[in-house]
C-alpha cells in the first residue's frame, strides 16, 4: 500500500513539474513577444496566421464532416429516444450539453492534435536534427518569437474558431440531414435550441477550446524540443506529444466540467 | 566597432565524456583564424561554442567584452546579429525557399524597407550564382548550391565575425575559391573569421594564424608556418 501511494505521489509530482515546464515555456514567450521590437512582433503575426492557415482553414473541411456526422447521430437519438420517456423539453438542454459544452470543443481538440500537434513536433524535431534551431539563434532569431509564441496563439484561436464551427455544423447542419427522418420542424428545433442555450454554455464551449488550444500548442512544442540530435528521436517525441496531449485534454476537460458544476 | 573574441578557461564536455579543458584563445580584427585538427578532435563543438551555439561547462566566450553565454537574450542579440555563421551540412530552413531563406534574417529584424531587402535578397542570389533556384526549396537543390545558399545568408546581414565550419571540405572549384576571396575580403574591413578544417593546406589557404587542437586541448597556435610541423604530425596520427 505504502508503495502504491509512494508510486502515485511520484507520479503526480511529475506531473505538477511537468507542468510547471510547460506554463514557463508558455510565460517566457509572450513575455518575450511583449517585449519584442515591433519587426519582430510584426514577424510572429504573419507566422501566427501561417499557423491559423494550415491549423483552423484548411482543417474546416475535415472538421465538418465530422461535426456533420456527429451531429446526425446526436440529434436522431435526442429527438427520437428522449420523448419516449416524456423528455422532450429536455431535447434542447441535452444538445446543448452533448454538443456545445462537451463535444464540440473535445472532438475540435482531437482532430486538432492529430492534424496539427503531431506536425508541429515532428516540424520541431526536424528542425533540430537538421540544426535549423542552432540557425536561427545564431542568426539573432528567438526561437520564442519565430516558433513558440506565434504557435501557441494560432493553434489556439483556430481551436476556440473550429469549436464554434464545429457546434453550428453539428447542431444546424446535423438537424437539416436528421429532418431526412424525422418530422420536427426547424422552426421548432430552432426554438428549442435556443431557448436552452446559455452565455454559461458558450462561455464552457470557448474556455475549454481556450484551455485545449494551448495545452495542444504547449504541449507538442515541448516534446519537439525535446528532441537531441538523432532522427530516431523524431517519431518518439511525436508519439509522446499526441499521448500527452491526449491525456491533458481529457484532464482538463474533467477539470473544467467539475468546476462549473460545483 | 571593430569586433575581437577571446575565449577564456573553456570547458566542455557530454555526461562521461570531457572534450575540452581549460581552452583559451583570442582572434582580433582584420584576422582570419583557423582551428585545425583530425577529425573528430572537436573542431565543430568549439567553433559552435564560441558562436554561443552551444554553452560551455565552464569558462567565458567573450565577444566585444560580453560574455556570450551570461549574457540576458536582448544583450546578446546584438552580438548574434554581428555574427555569419555557415554550417558543415548547411542548415537551411527546410520549409523555405532560398529567397525567403536569404530574406529571413533581414525581415525578422526589420533590417531595411521590404522593397530593399527584396533589393538585398536579388543581389545575393545574383552574386551567388541563384538566381534560377530563388523559388526551390532546399530539398530541391544539389548540396553544392545548398552550400553557395548558406553561404550567401551567413554574408546577407554583412557579418563582422564570420564563422565557417569546414566550407573548403568536399566542396567544388568555385566554392572554395569563393570562401578564400570572401576570408581575404572580410580582413581589410577590421572583420575576423574564424574557420574550422582538418586539412593544413586549406588552413594555410585561409589562415593568418592556425590555432591547433589534439585530445580537448589546444597543441599549438600562431602563422601557418610555426604551425606546420605539429600540424602535420597531428594530423597524421590522427589518419592512423
Amino acid at each position: 500500500m505504502a508503495n502504491l501511494l509512494s508510486f502515485l505521489g511520484q507520479k503526480f509530482l511529475n506531473l505538477v513539474n511537468y507542468l510547471v515546464e510547460l506554463s514557463t515555456l508558455w510565460s517566457s514567450s509572450f513575455a518575450a513577444l511583449l517585449m519584442s521590437p515591433r519587426a519582430e512582433r510584426r514577424f510572429s503575426f504573419q507566422i501566427m496566421l501561417r499557423q491559423i492557415l494550415f491549423t483552423g482553414i484548411e482543417a474546416l473541411p475535415t472538421i465538418g464532416t465530422i461535426a456533420l456526422f456527429l451531429g446526425v447521430v446526436v440529434i436522431i437519438q435526442s429527438l427520437t429516444q428522449l420523448p419516449r420517456f416524456g423528455g422532450e423539453e429536455y431535447v434542447g438542454k441535452i444538445l446543448v450539453l452533448v454538443i456545445l459544452r462537451e463535444l464540440g470543443p473535445l472532438m475540435t481538440a482531437f482532430l486538432v492534435i492529430g492534424r496539427s500537434g503531431t506536425a508541429i513536433s515532428t516540424e520541431i524535431g526536424n528542425m533540430i536534427v537538421a540544426h535549423e534551431i542552432e540557425a536561427l539563434k545564431v542568426m539573432g532569431i528567438d526561437t520564442r518569437l519565430f516558433i513558440v509564441a506565434p504557435r501557441i496563439l494560432g493553434v489556439t484561436t483556430a481551436v476556440v474558431c473550429l469549436s464554434l464551427y464545429f457546434d453550428l455544423i453539428a447542431l444546424i447542419g446535423g438537424f437539416i440531414v436528421a429532418k431526412l427522418i424525422l418530422i420536427t420542424s426547424f422552426s421548432s428545433f430552432t426554438r428549442t435550441l435556443f431557448t436552452s442555450i446559455t452565455g454559461t454554455d458558450l462561455l464552457i464551449s470557448l474556455l475549454k477550446s481556450f484551455f485545449f488550444g494551448n495545452l495542444i500548442a504547449l504541449v507538442c512544442l515541448y516534446q519537439g524540443f525535446s528532441v537531441n540530435i538523432s532522427s530516431t528521436e523524431v517519431p518518439q517525441a511525436t508519439t509522446r506529444a499526441m499521448v500527452q496531449t491526449l491525456f491533458l485534454v481529457f484532464l482538463a476537460n474533467s477539470l473544467l466540467t467539475l468546476l462549473f458544476y460545483l | 566597432m571593430e569586433p575581437r573574441l577571446e575565449i577564456q578557461g573553456l570547458s566542455f564536455g557530454y555526461p562521461g565524456k570531457k572534450i575540452f579543458d581549460s581552452l583559451a584563445f583570442s582572434a582580433g580584427p582584420g584576422r582570419s583564424t583557423v582551428i585545425l585538427g583530425a577529425g573528430g578532435s572537436g573542431k565543430t563543438t568549439l567553433l559552435k561554442l564560441a558562436a554561443g551555439i552551444l554553452s560551455p561547462g565552464s569558462g567565458q566566450v567573450l565577444v566585444n567584452g560580453i560574455d556570450l553565454h551570461r549574457a540576458t537574450w536582448s544583450q546578446a542579440k546584438p552580438l548574434y546579429r554581428s555574427f555569419g555563421f555557415l554550417f558543415q551540412d548547411t542548415a537551411l530552413i527546410a520549409n523555405l525557399n532560398i529567397s525567403d531563406n536569404l530574406a529571413l534574417p533581414l525581415r525578422y529584424h526589420g533590417a531595411g524597407s521590404p522593397a530593399e531587402i527584396t533589393g538585398r535578397v536579388l543581389d545575393f542570389l545574383h552574386r551567388f550564382g541563384l538566381e534560377n533556384y530563388a523559388e526551390s526549396l532546399p530539398a530541391q537543390i544539389s548540396t553544392g548550391l545548398k552550400k553557395r545558399a548558406a553561404l550567401a545568408r551567413a554574408l546577407i546581414v554583412h557579418p563582422q565575425i564570420l564563422f565557417l565550419d569546414d566550407p573548403l571540405a568536399e566542396a567544388d572549384q568555385r566554392f572554395q575559391e569563393m570562401i578564400v576571396q570572401i576570408v581575404q575580403a572580410q580582413k581589410p574591413q577590421g572583420f575576423l573569421s574564424l574557420t574550422t578544417t582538418s586539412n593544413f593546406a586549406d588552413a594555410v589557404r585561409v589562415a593568418d594564424s592556425i590555432i591547433l587542437i589534439h585530445q580537448g586541448k589546444i597543441i599549438k597556435s600562431g602563422s601557418p608556418a610555426e604551425v606546420e610541423a605539429a600540424a602535420l604530425q597531428v594530423l597524421k596520427e590522427g589518419q592512423a
